[in-house]
């Protein structure tokens, strides 16, 4: 039986005392344990920022990645090795600017793995710049006048571009945090989480206390049914997306690998990773014999 | 009747006019027969229509240009006539359909032969457009004078999937193309080819060479974003995906297709990515993160005019610069250019082998001329190049690791080449990531390790140039007048030209260079220091590769340039031209 103390690693997280990445990182070590993989079946693939290093703080196999491009990377690892436990995590900037191309390709391609984003509105690594997600107004070294453009709408994005599990949770809610990353990485596909994770650094704004105070939880939300796409839709638009809780799912898509093995005559994951061999005689005479 | 060595054929028209599968009909089945063959497509960089022609040459010996000289042109529309016509050689001859009304004034009194022909009117008689080019196929059966057996058996074969009407239309548009040249050739001597013995030979493109390489190397990942003049590799994965059980991803751009295609490795596959300059230009950031992280990345740049955009239809060597140098950092890279659409083939399979053996990335680099166009081959062999995975560990062989101690993924070694282990296997853990990192793969600032591991990173390349094949080594002459130094689709014109060269009287050392990065210094010197004189052939305006002989060769002398950077690819003239200027 897997622990989440079975991936501690012995590195300091450079994260400031109150970060709530902290949070986030045991929601994950807590899920995986629950769910009980393995480190050596886990990969944890991350971006650049501070979130990002998260790929360094578990003891599995951890890929810290470029930034804005650690989804295409993670899509390579699962569709290469489809027995890995694939889970994918950043922050705002990484995810939703530089990253932003990947991450609409990732919701409609559906490759069967987990994207956990920790959207604080603000960049840190580079200590406080405005990001996508901030709100109108946020006073940072980039917008010393207040951030003017309008922070994406990202959960009603995902539900747009086709992706098959949107959730956003708060990392202070662990409970709610761990059950939904266990059934993202139960979903048969990719499953989107947003998660609010303060930076109490560089965005004074948006704090705990303004989390608190303006998250609503589905759970309240009288008759909501998150396989129900126009009234996720609606409940997004009706409260500018700060809500909490499995928001938007969809298990009748098939995962890109499904897909794809219907029409490569997989699945061949183990095979892949493992046969790294010549073709088989035969099959490369008849590929042959087209050109002659 | 005189007998040739060789026959060069071209068929010009709009695109969409079927002037490529007339070509294709009948290269397949030449190469049945056991000529050697060499096609070259020239097109307009548009969607559809605009001036097309494709050339083949047709030879008794192994060939690798299309030659200069036109024996036959056959013209679907003046432009041809006016764009190709001064390209026929004397005594050959001219055919454009009569439709047109051709305009052959330009040629009275030269010695060839121009006849207007009925080749849309014969089409139509069998009732379809669409047979102009069986027409054609017939009237250029009858100029080479090849037998019509083979071809009529290809026609009926083409075609018996729809009916025997339209089998016997085609034969008789095919007979009628054949009976035309025949009655209006007048007293003009028809040439004819010897017949070869038949050869076990495949007739193909560069970019499926390449596809066919990468699936004997063992790769079955492949991730991509379409461009020209790369696509076909891609689509041919893609076409055969389900035979060989591959997994293929059209990506978003060249940068997740270049970190697509780095995840799978990561994960332990041969994966890999295809593109052109443009794209190699994306990747750049990625490339640099799997000379850190020691990915062993392939990425096939298939290279085209630049810069930018450029002229994306035509043939130019100018990336190599960028392939050597593009990533930001102390890079560690491999770079190889195949000599010939062959060995897009049996050298891509070693570009897997290097980039595992030396966990680094691999850029692949043919150019437009050999991606492009078809040439007949030896049938390919499965086995010549067996794969090596390079220090790849076995999962059974991982000694126990015990929280928090990770695998010594980076564990500096002498050699720099660290075992290496891959997610899924119990003992492997490690960490990766583009920051400076100590052996375990976790962050390392510290001066002294980020000094052992860049060290480590280069020191790998240090053998690469003992370990496979620098160049094609072309050199009879222990002391050589010259020294000709080509790279890429060059060595077919550069081949020929030393060829004439040669029987001239002058001594001529070839050298085609395959690796490019790391350079193999001590294996050129010798070859360097004797010879007279060096003329370097490259398809761009910087010589660039004459920039790394004078960087990388401890020798200080002149090197003679012989640079082409109008998009055609080099023939034996202008490479002969540019020898005799320094001899």
């Amino acid at each position: 039986m897997t622990t989440a103390n079975d991936y501690r690693n012995d590195i300091r997280p450079n994260w400031c005392p109150g970060c709530g990445h902290y949070g986030v990182q045991a929601a994950i070590a807590d899920a995986v344990a629950a769910l009980d993989i393995s480190p050596e079946n886990l990969a944890v693939i991350s971006g650049i920022g501070c979130s990002s290093r998260i790929g360094g703080y578990f003891y599995t196999y951890g890929a810290h990645t470029t930034h804005g491009r650690a989804l295409p990377y993670a899509q390579g690892v699962k569709l290469a090795n489809q027995d890995l436990n694939v889970v994918c995590a950043g922050g705002d900037g990484d995810a939703f600017a530089i990253g932003m191309g990947h991450t609409i390709h990732a919701f409609k391609r559906n490759v069967n793995i987990t994207y956990i984003v920790m959207d604080n509105h603000v960049y840190g690594l580079t200590k406080g710049q405005t990001s996508p997600r901030s709100d109108i107004g946020f006073v940072t070294k980039t917008s010393p006048h207040g951030s003017f453009e309008s922070p994406l709408p990202i959960c009603e994005t995902a539900i747009a571009s086709g992706a098959t599990f949107v959730a956003q949770s708060y990392m202070v809610n662990r409970a709610e945090l761990v059950e939904l990353i266990k059934q993202g990485m139960q979903h048969e596909g990719f499953s989107f989480i947003n998660v609010f994770s303060p930076c109490v650094t560089y965005n004074k704004r948006n704090s705990y206390d303004w989390f608190k105070e303006h998250l609503t939880s589905l759970s309240t939300v009288e008759g909501y049914d998150p396989t129900n796409r126009v009234q996720a839709l609606q409940t997004l638009g009706a409260h500018e997306g700060l809500v909490t809780g499995l928001i938007y799912r969809d298990d009748t898509k098939p995962s890109f690998e499904k897909a794809m093995a219907a029409v490569n005559g997989g699945p061949h994951p183990r095979a892949l990773v493992h046969d790294v061999v010549k073709p088989n005689a035969d099959v490369f005479a008849d590929l042959c014999k087209e050109f002659k | 009747m005189q007998k040739r060595k060789d026959f060069i054929w071209k068929m010009g028209g709009q695109q969409g006019e079927g002037i490529e599968s007339c070509g294709e009909i009948m290269a397949t089945i030449l190469a049945k027969e056991g000529y050697s063959l060499y096609s070259q497509r020239l097109f307009a960089s548009r969607i559809k229509g605009g001036h097309t022609t494709f050339a083949l040459r047709i030879a008794l010996e192994p060939i690798m240009t299309v030659g200069e000289k036109i024996d036959f042109l056959v013209a679907l529309d003046q432009e041809t006539v006016d764009k190709h016509g001064e390209e026929v050689r004397e005594g050959g001859f001219i055919i454009c359909d009569s439709e047109v009304n051709p305009d052959f004034s330009k040629f009275d009194g030269a010695p060839i032969t121009c006849l207007a022909l009925p080749i849309t009117e014969t089409a139509m008689k069998q009732g379809s457009l669409l047979m102009r080019n069986i027409v054609a196929l017939g009237m250029s059966v009858a100029l080479l004078g090849f037998d019509k057996t083979p071809f009529r058996t290809a026609i009926a074969a083409k075609f018996a999937k729809k009916s025997q009407d339209i089998v016997d239309k085609n034969l008789n548009a095919f007979e009628d193309g054949h009976a035309l040249v025949l009655a209006s050739k007048g007293d003009v001597e028809i040439e004819t080819l010897p017949v070869p013995q038949p050869k076990d030979q495949m007739f193909l493109l560069g970019n499926e060479a390449l596809a066919l390489g990468a699936i004997a190397a063992g790769s079955r990942f492949m991730a991509s974003y379409p461009i020209t003049p790369a696509s076909e590799v891609m689509e041919y994965m893609i076409k055969k995906m389900d035979k060989i059980g591959a997994t293929v991803v059209q990506t978003e751009d060249e940068i997740a297709a270049c970190m697509t295609a780095m995840g799978g490795v990561y994960a332990g596959v041969r994966g890999f990515t295809c593109t052109s300059g443009p794209g190699l230009s994306l990747m750049a950031e990625s490339l640099s993160m799997a000379s850190m992280a020691e990915l062993p990345m392939v990425v096939i740049d298939v290279q085209r005019s630049g810069p930018s955009t450029g002229m994306a239809t035509k043939v130019e060597t100018s990336d190599l610069n960028a392939a050597c140098h593009n990533a930001h950092g102390d890079y560690a890279n491999i770079v190889i250019s195949p000599t010939s659409i062959e060995e897009c083939f049996y050298e891509l399979q070693k570009a897997f082998n290097l980039a595992e053996q030396y966990q680094c990335p691999v850029i692949f680099m043919p150019d437009l001329q050999q991606g492009l166009n078809k040439q007949s081959v030896p049938s390919f062999d499965l086995n010549r190049v067996p794969i090596n995975r390079g220090k790849l560990m076995k999962e059974e062989d991982l000694p126990e690791l015990e929280r928090p101690h990770y695998f010594k993924r980076f564990e500096l070694v002498e050699d720099g080449i660290s075992p290496r282990t891959i997610p899924g296997m119990k003992n492997g853990l490690f960490l990766s990531t583009g920051l400076e990192h100590n052996e375990e793969g976790k962050p390392a600032e510290a001066p002294s390790m980020h000094v052992s591991q860049t060290d480590k990173r280069l020191r790998k390349l240090e053998t690469v140039a003992d370990n496979y094949e620098p160049f094609l080594n072309n050199a009879k002459h222990d002391e050589c007048d010259v020294l000709v130094i080509g790279i890429a689709s060059s060595r077919g014109a550069i081949e020929e030209a030393v060829a004439e060269l040669e029987a001239e009287g002058h001594k001529v050392n070839h050298l085609q260079l395959r690796l490019i990065k790391p350079f193999p210094t001590k294996q050129l010197l010798p070859f360097y220091q004797n010879a007279k004189k060096v003329v370097i052939c490259e398809q761009n305006a910087t010589a660039q590769l004459a920039d790394m002989f004078r960087i990388n060769m401890p020798e200080k002398r002149k090197i003679h340039s012989c640079l082409k950077y109008d998009g055609n690819p080099f023939t034996a003239s202008y490479v002969k031209k540019a020898i005799k200027e320094v001899l």
